[in-house]
Formats: C-alpha cells, structure tokens, sequence
C-alpha cells in the first residue's frame, strides 16, 4: 500500500484481485452508462438541444 | 475560443461546449431516482450528481487545450452553482480520449476548492468524484468511496 496526495487530488486503487460478481455489477454499470451516453447523443442529433 | 450554453431540467444540466461552427461536446450531469443509483450508500445517494460526457461533432478537431478550458469553467459554474454541495461522479473507460480529458482538466485546476478523487482502474475504468472541498468534508467522501467500495464490490481501496 502506498500513499499519494497533492493539490490536484487524490487517488486510489486496488491490487486485490476482482470477484466475478463484483464485475457484473460494474459491467451493468458501465452498460448503463453507455445507454445514458447514446440517448445523449441520439438527442442530439435529432435536433433536441439546438431548439432550446 | 470556446463557449458553452446550458440547458437546466429538474433531472440536471447539460452543458454544451460550442465552437463558432459547431456543437463540439456535451457535459450532462444529472441526478437518478433512489431506485437507480449506482450507489447503496445513504450519503452519496443523497450527494453524488452523475456526469456524461459525449462528443458531439464528428466533423471538427479542436485543440484538447480548448476543449480543457471549456470543461474547466464548467466545473466551477456546477461546483460553484446549482450542485455546488454535490459530489460530482463519472465512471470512464481507462485510457480513453475522456479519460486524457479528465486527467488535463485534473492537472489544469489550480482552484484549491476544486477536489478531485479518482479511484484508477477497476475493471477497465477509471472513477472520478469530484467536490467543492468549501461544501464537502473531504474526509466524509473518501469514507463514504473506501466503504462503498468494501461493501458493494468487496473491493479494498488504498492510496496510490
């Protein structure tokens, strides 16, 4: 374990190794993200957000 | 030089960084029902504010310096305005031209209220949450992160 920590910010991270349940849960996450992004865009380029 | 317009809804706002040809990004942050957080933690469901990033033009090459400056004045605006007592939350794929942006955003702050946590590399993403140090304990939100993390993903965080 080491320590890091300035002005920016702060960071972490992990050596343990990932459970297969706990990569589901952040694929299904990441799944929903790209869902999210896609509606962003589709909005987008129907025209959506230049109405406004 | 860029600028952006905004567009506010009851579920957030979308910031869209315009150049004087086109639209160039979207910077959606948004807030879910309960039912659909990605969080079981009480304090950052009641605090977190999601954040999307999508590349709109398709089209026109912008300097990332440029683009950087844009999303650098909308973090303030947000962190400054209506979420200014939220934590600010993206998950990004790990190297990604999102993720380079982050990182030079990150690296462009010199704003010492502007807190930027990321947790790196957790199945291929990165975990930005970033809050106004004023309005947030720091120590509340690395308590509340490490302990998600535990709790959800049986995930240990440390310090890198």
């Amino acid at each position: 374990m080491s320590e890091s920590e300035n002005k920016k910010g702060i960071s972490f991270t992990s050596n343990s190794e990932v459970s297969a349940e706990a990569k589901l849960k952040i694929e299904k996450l990441v799944n929903v993200k790209r869902e999210r992004l896609s509606r962003l865009v589709e909005n987008f380029n129907s025209g959506k957000y230049i109405a406004q | 030089m860029l600028s952006y317009k905004v567009i506010e809804s009851q579920e957030g706002s979308l910031f869209i960084v315009t150049s004087n040809k086109d639209n160039l990004y979207g910077l959606d942050f948004f807030t879910k029902d309960i039912e659909e957080q990605d969080f079981d933690n009480d304090f950052l469901q009641e605090n977190i504010v999601e954040l999307a990033i999508a590349k709109f033009s398709k089209n026109e090459s912008v300097q990332i310096r440029r683009v950087v400056e844009a999303c650098h004045k909308i973090f303030l605006d947000v962190i400054k305005g209506r979420f200014s007592d939220k934590i600010i939350y993206m998950s990004i794929d790990c190297n990604s031209a999102k993720c380079n942006l982050i990182e030079k955003l990150i690296y462009k702050n010199g704003n010492p209220d502007l807190v930027h946590l990321k947790v790196e590399n957790i199945v291929g993403q990165t975990f930005y949450f970033i809050f106004n140090e004023q309005e947030s304990s720091s120590i509340e939100v690395i308590n509340a992160i490490t302990d998600y993390f535990a709790k959800e993903y049986n995930i240990k965080l440390s310090f890198s």
